[in-house]
């Protein structure tokens, strides 16, 4: 009975002008949609390859003590199925021997209409034009039946209505499905058709399977929602206006409505204020240990009875070399305790940001949740590594980053202040022993990406809210339409 | 035995009106049962009521031993339905329509011959197995789906204005049809405003007003006198009541 009604719902779809019209839409936007983020992709990569390359020509060897080393982040492979957060990340990140790492955007928008409007990557046609398809294919099954007087003939007959329900969504699902997965047959060809990437690659199948999976459980849960509409409306106009009022606040108002709820209920400050915070606390500390250096002085200065006017008056007596000496001696620790004393004051302002920041943002993502499309979205944003979490993921590689210059080439300078009654402090450097300054090099940032696994953890609550949509709707049109009136 | 069997059957809607009062009847196989009446009497709730689209507010409805609102799939295998304006799928062509809902009645696997058969027996040319339904006009329509209720060949067939909109041959070739499937041995409970047709094919008519059946007469009791004035006296001896 179940194969019936499937196969009815089949031919009925196939039959129907919608599907030839959504099979052609299909098939244009999805290849097209991954064929520009593939150029996209490729540009990037160019680009990485090109900075990095000449970065590492011309500043990357011969570092002195105070380098600003720059890491750079190449594009995740990925991000041609969701461009994501991709533009809006920063391209490089920037060391400093004070501890502290800067990110770096390129101010410059090779194509501002791209952003302005969005890129029809393969995220956008899936959770829009698919989403709408399912929904555009599905309103009105319930209730144009209705309306036509073919429901009531069925339902004259001996059949469980869940049955009929059932064929209604399994049927447009597999109806759904055609179009869809010969469009993306087709954008994997134009993909693979890439030097710079292998669809086949150990890299790129798993997550493909992975992003395949998710799909398919979004479109059920899209169908579903459509059957629901139809269930829940009695003619074809009001299922059509349910139709886009759904959609509207699925795929539109409720991920866009959601962050501003949340910076409106738990507002913080901008980045700038913590950045000029950061700094004010810096120089404060900064002259605090100054002083400190001063007072160091003086005192060596006063012990071996010599004063800041006689020091600085060449040739030195033995009494001011040894007050020198023990300067040099004691000024590293206060130097050290400087430099950590600066850097956990600004590392204490970044977690306090970073915490408030991901209090506003898990509530803007938990509201968005109730709808499947930013679901979805959380996902395979996520899956590409261009999600929400990625910036934090950027700190973190920026971070182990300047780690890694720091052990290569911070360490491996000794520097000094003085402050011997000139107004700026007076710094020397020298490198600790095997040390050769002229093979040092500036270590490349190997970036790590989310990987499958740590995407799949997160996202392990939007994975089940997506089949709780599935049941949910299937529940509510299952529970309406057991009570529909077919008359 | 009675095939269809209403008893007390009461159904009063949500808004307070009451469209069956305690209605009791029956038909029996081999007997075609006409319900005439005004609109709003109550001749579509009944079988709305028997085909288990609402359910009743009293009083029971049961096909072949089988109560409607309790047991509805087993009470709808016996049972086939034809509506004042059968709407079929219209992208669909004939055939499709007959093997789906065949199919929907358990009946797998039909030949082309038999086909071929039910729309002769309605008197569809064959031709029109390939059409498609948007093409068909509403007498054809009305046809196939009597075709339908015939490849299901249940015992009891509910008929709901049947013969509403159709031309005078085609509604002569339904009678006709009618005929058949009583001698068949079908048990036929059909509503009807049609009067004139009542007459010709009925073994008994039931007269409902404002949800009540007001009366029952059997073929006997109309066979040589006019339908129309016995329908007129029980409406008004209903309205003196």
């Amino acid at each position: 009975m179940l194969g019936t009604l499937v196969r009815k719902e089949i031919t009925e779809t196939i039959l129907d002008m919608r599907f030839w019209v959504v099979t052609v839409l299909f098939l244009i936007l999805i290849p097209l949609g991954m064929y520009v983020s593939r150029k996209d992709y490729e540009r990037r990569l160019a680009n990485y390859q090109q900075e990095h390359q000449m970065y590492r020509q011309h500043y990357g060897k011969d570092v002195g003590p105070d380098v600003e080393a720059q890491g750079f982040r190449p594009p995740s492979m990925l991000s041609i199925f969701a461009l994501g957060l991709d533009p809006f990340m920063p391209d490089k990140a920037i060391t400093s021997r004070s501890g502290l790492v800067r990110a770096a955007k390129e101010p410059g928008i090779n194509n501002p209409e791209s952003l302005l409007f969005g890129k029809a990557d393969y995220l956008f046609n899936v959770s829009f034009i698919v989403s709408l398809a399912a929904l555009i294919f599905t309103f009105n099954r319930i209730s144009g039946e209705r309306e036509r007087g073919t429901l009531r003939l069925m339902i004259s007959g001996s059949i469980r209505r869940g049955e009929i329900l059932l064929a209604k969504i399994v049927g447009n699902y597999i109806v759904l499905l055609v179009p869809f997965v010969i469009a993306f047959l087709a954008a994997l060809i134009i993909l693979n058709t890439s030097s710079a990437i292998s669809v086949w690659s150990s890299g790129l199948w798993f997550a493909l399977l992975v992003i395949i999976l998710i799909t398919l459980l979004f479109i059920l849960a899209m169908v579903s929602l459509g059957i629901c509409v139809s269930a829940l409306t009695h003619g074809s106009m009001a299922s059509i206006m349910m139709l886009f009022l759904v959609w509207i606040m699925g795929v539109l108002g409720i991920p866009k409505i959601s962050p501003m709820i949340a910076e409106a209920v738990y507002p913080i400050e901008s980045r700038n204020v913590v950045d000029l915070a950061a700094r004010i606390a810096r120089e404060d500390i900064e002259g605090e240990f100054n002083k400190k250096r001063e007072e160091l002085f003086e005192k060596c200065c006063t012990e071996f009875g010599t004063t800041w006017e006689d020091i600085a008056v060449e040739p030195r007596t033995d009494a001011e070399k040894q007050a020198y000496a023990k300067y040099d001696r004691e000024v590293l620790a206060l130097d050290s305790e400087c430099q950590k004393r600066v850097a956990n004051a600004i590392r204490k302002l970044e977690q306090d940001y970073r915490n408030r920041r991901n209090i506003q943002a898990s509530l803007a993502v938990n509201l968005s949740r109730i709808s499947p499309v930013s679901c979805y979205t959380y996902l395979i944003s996520g899956l590409a590594g261009t999600g929400p979490a990625e910036p934090d993921k950027f700190t973190e590689n920026a971070e182990r980053y300047q780690e890694q210059v720091k052990a290569a080439i911070y360490d491996n300078w000794v520097v000094k202040t003085y402050r011997m009654g000139e107004p700026r402090p007076n710094i020397r450097v020298r490198q600790t022993e095997g040390f050769d300054q002229s093979k040092a090099s500036v270590p490349d940032m190997r970036y790590e990406y989310t990987t499958i696994g740590e995407a799949l953890r997160a996202g392990w609550i939007d994975i089940l809210l997506l089949f709780v949509f599935n049941i949910l709707f299937f529940a509510v049109a299952f529970w309406r339409f057991n009570k529909y009136d077919v008359r | 035995m009675k095939m269809i069997e209403i008893e007390e059957l009461t159904k009063r809607y949500e808004d307070g009106v009451l469209a069956l009062d305690h209605v009791s009847y029956s038909v029996e196989p081999g007997e075609i049962f006409c319900l005439l009446g005004a609109n709003g009497a109550g001749k579509t709730t009944t079988i709305n009521i028997l085909l288990d689209f609402i359910p009743p507010t009293s009083g029971s409805a049961s096909i072949n031993g089988h109560d409607c609102n309790k047991f509805p799939l087993k009470a709808k295998r016996y049972v086939s339905y034809v509506s004042e304006n059968v709407q079929l799928y219209g992208m669909f062509t004939a055939r499709q329509n007959l093997a789906f809902f065949a199919e929907l009645a358990g009946k797998k696997g039909l030949k082309k011959k038999d086909y071929d058969n039910v729309m002769r027996t309605v008197g569809l040319p064959e031709k029109a197995l390939s059409m498609r339904l948007k093409h068909f006009s509403k007498g054809m329509r009305q046809k196939l789906g009597i075709a339908i209720a015939l490849l299901k060949d249940p015992p009891a067939i509910l008929m709901d204005e049947p013969t509403s909109g159709l031309d005078p041959t085609s509604a002569q070739e339904f009678l006709a049809q009618l005929q058949r499937l009583r001698e068949r041995g079908k048990a036929i409970l059909m509503t009807t405003h049609d009067i004139f047709r009542a007459k010709i094919i009925a073994d008994r008519v039931g007269i409902m007003k404002q949800g009540r059946l007001v009366a029952i007469r059997e073929r006997q009791d109309f066979k040589h006198a006019d339908l129309e004035d016995i329908y007129m006296h029980e409406m008004e001896a209903a309205e003196t009541v």
